[in-house]
This record gives structure tokens, sequence and C-alpha cells, in this order.
């Protein structure tokens, strides 16, 4: 350089070269207190991200108006033997639709002849979701709802057909889902028929991995996944997905969730179960106890 | 330094600022979920390396360190890591930027692509040794590739659309002057 020779600018290139490596440090030091104290930094990012998403929200809609009328647009070429299949599917449906009503009523009346206590339906907050980032990371979203709506950590979150993933963050206004498909994700299920118990992890793929079954010989591609309720987490009997193999000889799960699609997603709330407190009891009659204990003073003297 | 030259360096820093943002914002947008599988290049490091080669001085360290910082944030990477790795990479491309407009296209190609390459080994080196889980070797390499090969589009971009070239001979002295 031309004026290299001054002192002037060599001091301050040494001050900014102390000042480049101080910033580095810095970093550095942000990325050691994550890996130590994970939990407040990402309270600190989740307040972050509470705090600007939102506002870029209007930047959303037009995005994704155009997006989707892009994808619109490739499907109509399609729609003509779209169509045909629908009507084909149509006629299908009523036939399922007469097995359905009738199968229906045999429930109705099977369940009057029963008693059945029906357990209480779960309640659910339906949310939006804002963005969905798929670093390598995290597969997750971020939905518009938040603490002040009553979502809490842990919840599961399911779209129309099944179970999308938990909720783990939580702004006042916004809150992260972790999706099934995410390198954290563990979810205990069960496989029917043949009830296996089993867990899903994911593995950053679109079908995660079908893990620590007991048999797997009674496990078949097909046969449908729920939650088990297991641990408590989740509410038991969601619907997960279906078995699949891979080409390793893996079982995988192909998600029921439409993910390709998450535009709103149900957060279902938690109601607790009703406890069962200690073990089952001694069943003896219920008598009043001086008459329990009259026949004993008699029986010395008879 | 004159009132307008000043006005022209807060000027491309804001646009640097920007851009930046715009590259932090652009993987965040749900236009295709589906598209999982497909890799988008490292677009803050390709703007951040093309325009620290070509004006290092309206990207100054501080400004890379709080954007990279930033999309560290909003992208759900661990804090704080690869804001380093893209400090440490820019820095690297800044020492060489002095003699660098001297030479050809190939030869930035190159030296970006070893820098990145560098940044990308140190970030999944220091995931490995404090234990993180680190993105399969597949995500990276495609990464690498993608990021690699935009590398020649991201120039093209800054050079025609955003107009960000080489400074003319007769101000090669005066911006590199304010810049170090």
């Amino acid at each position: 350089m031309a004026n290299g020779s001054d002192k002037a600018p060599n001091l301050w290139r040494a001050t900014r070269r102390v000042v480049v490596v101080c910033v580095s440090l810095l970093l550095l030091g942000i990325f050691i207190l994550w890996r130590i104290d994970n939990p407040r930094v990402e309270s600190l990012r989740m307040a972050l991200i509470d705090r600007f998403v939102p506002s870029f929200n209007w930047t959303l809609n037009p995005i994704t108006y155009a997006s989707r009328m892009a994808s619109n647009w490739q499907s109509i070429d399609g729609l003509y033997a779209q169509n045909r299949e629908l009507q084909r599917e149509l006629q299908r449906m009523k036939g399922w639709r007469e097995a359905a009503l009738q199968l229906e009523e045999t429930n109705a009346r099977l369940r009057a002849l029963n008693n059945v206590r029906l357990s209480p339906r779960l309640s659910f907050i339906t949310g939006e979701v804002l963005s969905d980032s798929g670093s390598p990371f995290r597969q997750s979203g971020l939905l518009n709802i938040g603490r002040i709506d009553g979502v809490e950590d842990g919840l599961a979150a399911v779209d129309g057909l099944g179970l999308v993933g938990r909720i783990s963050g939580l702004g006042d206004r916004t809150s992260r889902v972790i999706l099934l498909t995410d390198i954290n994700s563990r979810v205990p299920v069960i496989v029917q028929p043949g009830s296996e118990q089993g867990l899903v992890s994911g593995d950053n793929t679109n079908a995660p991995l079908i893990e620590f079954l007991e048999d797997r010989s009674k496990v078949r591609p097909g046969d449908r996944v729920f939650t088990s309720g297991a641990g408590g987490v989740f509410p038991a009997d969601i619907l997960v997905g279906e078995v699949a193999v891979d080409p390793d000889g893996r079982l995988r799960l192909r998600l029921a969730a439409d993910y390709r699609r998450l535009e709103f997603l149900r957060v279902l709330r938690r109601t607790p179960n009703q406890a069962i407190e200690g073990p089952g009891d001694l069943i003896r009659p219920t008598a009043p106890p001086e008459v329990a204990e009259a026949p004993v003073q008699e029986d010395p003297e008879e | 330094m004159t009132d307008t030259s000043g006005m022209m360096l807060w000027g491309g820093r804001a646009l640097y600022a920007v851009l930046a943002l715009v590259c932090i914002y652009l993987p965040l947008l749900p236009v295709d979920p589906g598209l999982r599988g497909v890799v988008l290049p490292d677009l803050f490091f390709l703007l951040s390396a093309a325009w620290v080669i070509r004006r290092p001085d309206t990207a100054p360290f501080w400004l890379i360190a709080i954007m990279a910082f930033i999309g560290d944030m909003m992208l759900n990477r661990p804090p704080g890591l690869w804001a380093f790795c893209l400090l440490a990479a820019t820095e690297a491309i800044r020492m060489r930027a002095f003699d660098q407009h001297e030479r050809m296209f190939l030869q930035e190609w190159i030296a970006a692509t070893l820098v990145f390459g560098a940044a990308l080994a140190v970030f999944h080196l220091i995931l490995f040794v404090t234990l993180v889980p680190v993105p399969s070797n597949g995500w990276t390499m495609r990464l690498f590739l993608v990021t690699v090969i935009s590398y020649p589009i991201a120039v093209l971009v800054l050079h025609w659309v955003v107009r960000i070239r080489f400074p003319e001979p007769a101000k090669r002295g005066r911006s590199f002057g304010a810049m170090s």
C-alpha cells in the first residue's frame, strides 16, 4: 500500500487486528455458552424470533400467495385426469359411506348395550405456520400461537391427518414445532395390529426410523403406527403413519401428516388423565363394625 | 473524506446490510416445504465473499459479524460458530483483496472455493469436538458444491444488478485507504 509506511495507518491496522480477534473470541464464547447453558441461549433466540418474525409477516403473504398460484398453475394441466380419478374415487367412496353408516349404526347399538364411557375429547388450538426453516440442525416450523394462547412446551401438534411434531420453544405469540423428521425427535409409538411398542426417531429424512421394536417379525410394511402415550408427553392413539421398509432393510415410517403442505396445525391441549392411586385393595363386604364384631364375641360361648 | 464519499460509504454499508438480511430471510420462506431435499447455497457467504473482494470498505468486519450472528440466530444454527467461521473466511479473502482485482476471475473463484471449504471444515471440526450433532456428510458436500457452483452467479448479480464492481484504478488508492 502507498501509505503503508506511515505510522498512523499501521497503528490503525494493529488495533483493527486486535478488534477482529476480540470479536472472533466473543463469537466463539457465545457458541461455548450455548453449548454449556443451552436453555438460556435458546430462550434468547426464541425471544428474538418472537420479536422479529411476526413483523415480517406482511412479506410472507404475497410470497405464499404467489407460490401457491404457481403450484396451482402446474396442476391445471393435470386437471382433467384428476377429475376422472376423482369421479372414480367418489364412486368408490359412496360404497364406503354406505358401509360406514351401517357400521355407525351397529356401533351405536353396541355402545348402548355396553354403557361405554368415552374418554373426554381432546381440546385443541389451531395455529398458522409462519415459516419453516429446514436447516440441517432442526426441522421445525414456527406457529403464530404462543404462551398467551395457552400453548405449553411438549404439546402434540397435528394436522388433519396425523401427528406432525411437538412444541419445543415458546414465545408469547409464537411457538416452535419440532417436526418428527428432526434429528432430536423421539416419539414412543405402538404399531397396530400386533401392539408392538417402538420409538420413532427422526434423522432429517422425510421418513423417520422406527427403532427399539420388541419383535420385528410381527411388524409388516403397511401396518399403522399410533402414539403409545408412554412417557406421558403425548396423548395415546394419535395416528402417526404407516410402516415402510427402506432399501437397507430398516423400518421407516411413512408419515400420515402432509409435510409438504403444513399450513394450519392443531396443538392438542393436555387433559391430564385421572391417575389411579395405589394398588387394588382386598375386596370385602362393607359391614358396619359393631355387627362384624358381635359374632366374634359369641363364637367361644357356642 | 468529503461528505459525498461519506454518504457513499454508509450507503454501501446499508445496502450490504439489507442484502444480507434478504439472504438470511430467503431460506425462512415457506415457498415449498416439499423441497426439503434441495440444498440452498449459503447465500450469505456468497454475498459477503464477492462483496469483500470488490468493495472491502463497504463491508466492514463488524457488520459481517453482526449479520452472520443474526443469521445464526434466525436459521437455528449453533449461535456464533458459523459467524466466527464466516468472519475468519472473509478476513482471509480481505487480505488477498488488494491484488485480487489484477487477476483473473478463475483465481478469485478458486480462492473463494478454498476459503469456503476451510470454513466448513473448521465448522464441522468444532461441532465434532463439542459433541453437537453434525449434519450428514452428504448434506455438507452438497452445500459445498452448490455454493461453489453458484459463486459466479452471485458475482454476476452483484456486478450487473447491484452494481458492486472493482473500484476504478483512479479511486483505488482512496477506497483502500478508507478500508484499512
